[in-house]
């Protein structure tokens, strides 16, 4: 499944009309993303790196309608035809979960604290699919198994599991409907590295498994190379470099890449020695 | 669990104990032989004595104590001095108007509160919101007099605009014609389920709205939801446990605002009983009371704790003592 982001501004604030109370306090609207294209063909893995800050959660939250409606998001995010932006909140909601899976950074704050993890895997099957409830059980069970935990973890709570294990439950919510995109809002970065390796390892098994594409969201340079074929930097909320991984790790054309790929350096380097 | 729930009994005892121990230090510590107050101001040294002795008065407080509290635990609330009917009798005949009075109000309360407060947190950013959010901080603020008798113009059989329901008294023969029973229940109902009905509103709504940006609903609207119906699902089933401990703080304000409602409409209910044996000064009767009605509270206080704990899976089992510090920071 593709998707093809063409000329994406977002902006916060300003005025969202009406309430009276509102727009007396009109805050000066906010640029978070200004006119970023960016594309992701059919069974493709590609990186957005970016600094902190730099919007890119924003990004993948935008064109999915997953931001409150005082975020304005214009231009164009086409899914394999179907234009994202400017679609109902039903329409939206038809497609995530279903045709589009989400990976999000801290499995510990979307995780619902007070449903165990097998039914909250179950949820995009529920929206989307009039299946059985045993049907619904045996595929949480094979799904939690592809991700490496046991079936009988479906019972427990995200907080009886550890960061790693609350990942793997967050990739099988994000992957139980068999969608064609999965975007991954860094993944792994509340991880150790051991965990951030096999995780990474994962994702990209069991999406090429899939024959899904990925949108790989992350800001840190060292786990690109092993994910991504393509990769896109995000700076201030503009795209300032593009082109395939190993190239830009290699030699960076842009400050904000060069940036990234030294503080990568620096880390990996750091790890070492300190082995 | 299991161990909550004992250490909570254990505790409840406690409470009770030392409400007990409350009460009936008060009425003999406060200023005035008891039986001499009961008597009333005319009466002769003679009746003081003589009601004394019937009560028992003039034996050491601690057997005083003992036989007090052996009666209540059988369940023997002794029988009024002055109207010579059994307390027990007479409290369990009043608790049917009463209890219904107040389950009937909760219930309205939620029925009213939850489903508004979602409405008014799914639609945050239209117009809809700030005016559930007058109409709520208003009626919330209504005292439960003033709100009984705009009611009883409105509705009242006989004085209303609409009069549709009786607004005085309780049928003689009680449950045993339950749709008058019912009927004439109505309006009070109303008048106490309106206000915490508002005020349910107000706390749902401000509940949800503090989750209705965070990425559990996130989450929830990626697996498919949109976000009034992830608010409506996910949120909702998160905030519960913190619902169900203000409903239970509800059912306790409830149980106060019962009092002037039951007068308000002349129900013979158990605060009625109360006012009337105050007035009266039969105070051994007024002891019992206010120990039943302190037991009362206790008890809720109990299943609200039981019923958190249930809703709350972080609170359950093994890792609860280490769940503790972070529930009371979040307090
Ligand atoms: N509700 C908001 N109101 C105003 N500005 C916001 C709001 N949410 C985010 N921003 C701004 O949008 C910009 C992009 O945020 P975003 O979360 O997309 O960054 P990010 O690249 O994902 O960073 P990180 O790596 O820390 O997750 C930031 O500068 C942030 O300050
Ligand atoms: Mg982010």
């Amino acid at each position: 499944m593709s998707l093809i982001i063409k000329h994406l501004h977002v902006n916060i604030g300003g005025d969202p009309g009406k309430s009276l109370r509102r727009r007396s306090q009109k805050a000066p609207e906010k640029k978070i993303l200004r006119d970023v294209s960016l594309h992701v063909a059919d069974r493709e893995r590609v990186g957005l790196v970016g600094a902190s800050g730099s919007g890119k959660s924003m990004l993948a939250m935008s064109v999915m309608g997953l931001l409150p409606r005082t975020v304005h998001v214009s231009g164009s995010a086409v899914l394999d035809g179907t234009e994202l932006i400017g679609g109902t909140p039903q329409d939206l909601a038809d497609i995530r979960g279903r045709a589009v899976g989400f990976i999000f950074q801290d499995p510990g704050t979307t995780l619902n604290p007070v449903v165990p993890v097998g039914k909250q895997i179950e949820q995009p099957l529920r929206r989307h699919y009039d299946l059985s409830k045993e049907d619904r059980r045996e595929r949480v069970s094979a799904m939690l198994e592809k991700v490496g935990l046991g079936a009988s973890v479906a019972s427990a709570y995200p907080h009886e599991l550890s960061g790693g294990q609350q990942q793997r439950v967050g990739i099988a919510c994000a992957l139980i409907t068999s969608p064609k995109l999965i975007i991954a809002d860094e993944p792994t970065t509340a991880l150790d590295a051991m965990t951030q390796l096999q995780i990474v390892e994962l994702l990209v098994q069991l999406v090429d498994g899939a024959g899904a594409s990925l949108l790989f969201i992350t800001h840190d340079f060292s786990v690109l190379a092993r994910v991504a074929q393509r990769s896109y930097v995000l700076e201030s909320g503009e795209i300032v470099e593009e082109g395939d991984t190993a190239g830009l790790l290699a030699n960076p054309s842009s400050q904000a890449g060069d940036r990234l790929v030294t503080a990568a350096k620096e880390l990996t380097f750091a790890r070492k020695e300190s082995r | 669990m299991l161990k909550f729930v004992v250490r909570r009994l254990a505790l409840f005892c406690v409470a009770l104990i030392v409400l007990s121990l409350l009460v009936f230090a008060c009425l003999r510590i406060l200023p005035g032989n008891v039986a001499a107050v009961m008597a009333g101001t005319n009466s002769t040294p003679e009746r003081i004595a003589a009601l004394s002795e019937q009560l028992g008065l003039n034996r050491s407080y601690p057997a005083q104590y003992f036989q007090w509290i052996g009666d209540l635990l059988h369940g023997n609330l002794g029988t009024s001095v002055l109207t010579g009917r059994s307390t027990m009798a007479e409290t369990w005949q009043r608790a049917q108007v009463t209890l219904p009075l107040i389950v009937l109000g909760l219930l309205l309360s939620l029925v009213i509160g939850i489903p508004l407060g979602v409405v008014a947190s799914s639609h945050r950013e239209g117009g809809l919101h700030s005016v559930l959010r007058y109409v709520s901080l208003t009626a919330g603020a209504v005292p439960a007099l003033w709100g009984g008798l705009l009611l009883i113009l409105v509705f009242g059989r006989g004085v209303g605009l609409i009069g549709i329901f009786p607004s005085q008294g309780f049928p003689e023969d009680g449950w045993s014609s339950p749709a008058s029973a019912l009927v004439s229940l109505a309006l009070p109902a109303l008048s106490v389920g309106i206000i915490s009905g508002a005020q349910m509103m107000r706390y749902t709504q401000s509940a949800l709205d503090g989750i209705a940006e965070s990425g559990y609903i996130t989450m929830a609207m990626a697996s498919g939801s949109t976000r009034a119906r992830a608010i409506r699902t996910t949120g909702l089933r998160i905030v519960l446990p913190d619902l169900i401990s203000v409903t239970g703080l509800s059912f306790a304000q409830m149980i106060t605002g019962v009092l002037v409602i039951e007068n308000l409409f002349s129900l013979p209910g158990l605060a009625s009983m109360l006012v009337t044996d105050v007035g009266n000064r039969d105070l051994i009767k007024v002891q019992s009371e206010l120990m039943l009605l302190a037991a009362f509270f206790l008890l809720i206080g109990l299943l609200t704790d039981i019923a958190h704990r249930v809703a709350d899976p972080r609170m359950r089992g093994v890792g609860a003592e280490s769940v503790a510090p972070a529930q009371e920071v979040s307090a």
